[in-house]
């Protein structure tokens, strides 16, 4: 009779997630729509009766030509491939150590007690402020860059993962105990599986600030990228390109952040029960 | 035979704001070979420290705890412990999390898989195997928290108020179940709860602790065959005993506060 009913609740929970995924198209939806393209047209209206000059705004029509001549005429990939393989380098680099240090500390807990106080004393450095000393060390090219992007997003990856792990559920802890794990088993098998959630969430905001560092020192001193290419046109006032740019990061920054959105889901969804 | 045996177990911690709070005093317990014993008290009294303190979960500040005559210094493969809230690993499917302590103590892989066919038929989780425990029911949770204690065959079984957590009618359910398992498998049995009925009901000696600091305050036998009746005339007695002595030890201890 109780399992009948159990079993009832279960097919009942395996549902849910999938009807309250499925968002209807609401009026306010609607809204949101109408609001875009009445600001996209004011946009254009402003710019071609000439009330904002095309220096400072440039009109969606002039975005989308810009755009159009950038792409065919071949000016934008080597930039972007550029910006791309740094971003990604970088980031490997600073998940691959984010992760193995933080299982280290989580391993050996004297290990973090040393290497800690420096861990934090250079994560409180703006990243930015080290750039100058930087291109002075890795030159104004492909090293600097990947360096940092690993600066920007390592201690995120890091401090999240080691901090997960830290607050594994003392009742796990305790069921490892009563069947005598040890050390090893303990943080393998139980605390880096706890750690996983806060370890995605420190690797989606490291996706982020990584294309914020290169972008940055892109800007600051490059030979290409984005960064740089954006730094160009702002020279020759060509709003139309910054404009083009400014979208095309934003539209990889989370195109970045969703990657690894659907790398947790596939990891993790099978055994939480909200939907990210 | 005695299978567990806590001799003067006395257990003192700080208290949030700093005072030193004794939990448990002088508390003498003897558990025979597969006798179901059962502790209730007052909310705080202390009865789950004093499992985790046999378990071998928890240090104390005097007494000794042995199992069949060997002092337990740390937690041991014959004690199994089964949690309040089951505690099933939420990566694991059930199958795994019931693997999981014969998977640590080096089991044949064979002999796992005979075990695990066992107990998820005893446990009614068959079909479920594969799902995770947040695709699982309360009562189901805690059957595969029971199962994965089962399959490692301990000698004695603590349950921390295994069945709170749990509604109404799947309690009953697994209460039943739970004699069935004791009457089959021959397991030593201590079990927490601060449900009187749930006590008598289940238990071949309920253990009344006083409220802080703990001492056993009175023992009673209930000698009632299984299969029992939860109506029976004979354990309402026991039961409304037990009340009133509780009520009792509160007014003789009016002095100390219970709160945590």
């Amino acid at each position: 009779m109780a399992a009948e009913r159990s079993e009832k609740q279960v097919t009942k929970e395996d549902t849910r997630p999938a009807v309250v995924g499925k968002k209807k198209f609401s009026w306010i939806n609607a809204v949101q729509v109408i609001t875009l393209i009445a600001l996209l047209a004011y946009m254009q209206v402003v710019v071609d009766t000439g009330r904002i000059s095309k220096v400072f705004i440039a009109s969606p029509t002039m975005i989308v030509q810009e755009a159009v001549k950038i792409i065919t005429d071949g000016t934008l990939l080597p930039h972007l491939i550029l910006t791309l393989e740094e971003v990604l380098v970088g980031y490997a680099l600073a998940v691959a150590v984010g992760i193995i240090v933080a299982l280290l500390w989580t391993l050996f807990p004297k290990l973090e007690a040393y290497m800690d106080v420096f861990c934090a004393a250079i994560m409180a450095v703006p990243k930015t402020a080290i750039l100058p000393l930087l291109i002075l060390w890795f030159g104004i090219g492909f090293k600097s860059k990947v360096v940092l992007v690993f600066l920007f997003s390592v201690f995120q990856i890091l401090y999240n993962t080691v901090t997960g792990a830290k607050q594994t559920n003392i009742k796990y802890l305790k069921v490892a105990k009563v069947f005598k794990a040890n050390r090893l088993q303990t943080v393998f098998q139980i605390m880096i599986p706890s750690a996983l959630p806060s370890m995605f969430s420190g690797l989606r905001l490291a996706a982020a600030t990584a294309l914020t560092g290169v972008i940055f020192s892109e800007m600051q001193s490059a030979k290409g990228g984005l960064g740089y290419l954006l730094y160009e046109a702002q020279n020759l006032l060509n709003s139309a390109r910054m404009f083009f740019i400014v979208i095309l990061v934003t539209v990889i920054s989370v195109l970045f952040v969703q990657v690894i959105a659907l790398i947790e889901f596939a990891v993790c969804h099978k055994w939480q029960n909200k939907i990210h | 035979m005695p299978t567990i045996k806590a001799k003067n177990i006395e257990k003192y911690y700080q208290s949030t704001d700093g005072e030193q709070v004794h939990a448990l005093k002088d508390i003498s317990l003897t558990v025979e070979d597969g006798e179901f014993v059962a502790i209730v008290g007052p909310s705080g009294c202390g009865k789950s420290t004093f499992l985790e303190i046999v378990a071998g979960l928890l240090p104390h500040d005097g007494g000794e705890v042995y199992l069949d005559d060997q002092l337990i210094t740390e937690t041991s493969r014959e004690i199994g412990v089964v949690f309040q809230d089951a505690s099933l690993f939420p990566w694991r499917t059930i199958k795994r999390n019931i693997a999981y302590g014969m998977e640590l103590a080096k089991v044949p892989k064979e002999e796992q898989e005979k075990r695990l066919t066992h107990y998820i038929k005893m446990m009614n989780l068959e079909g479920f195997e594969n799902k995770y425990p947040a695709q699982l029911s309360g009562g189901m949770k805690q059957r595969a928290g029971i199962a994965r204690t089962l399959a490692m065959n301990p000698k004695v079984i603590l349950m921390d108020e295994p069945f709170s957590a749990v509604d109404h009618l799947t309690r009953c359910t697994l209460q039943e179940e739970l004699i069935k398992i004791h009457e089959l498998e021959k397991k030593t049995i201590l079990f927490v709860t601060h449900d009187i009925n749930e006590a008598v009901f289940l238990a071949d000696r309920v253990i009344l602790l006083s409220p802080r600091p703990s001492v056993i305050q009175e023992e009673y036998q209930i000698k009632l065959p299984y299969p029992r009746h939860r109506d029976d005339e004979y354990l309402s007695k026991v039961a409304a005993m037990i009340m009133a002595d509780i009520s009792r030890g509160r007014k003789t201890d009016e002095d100390i506060e219970y709160f945590i």
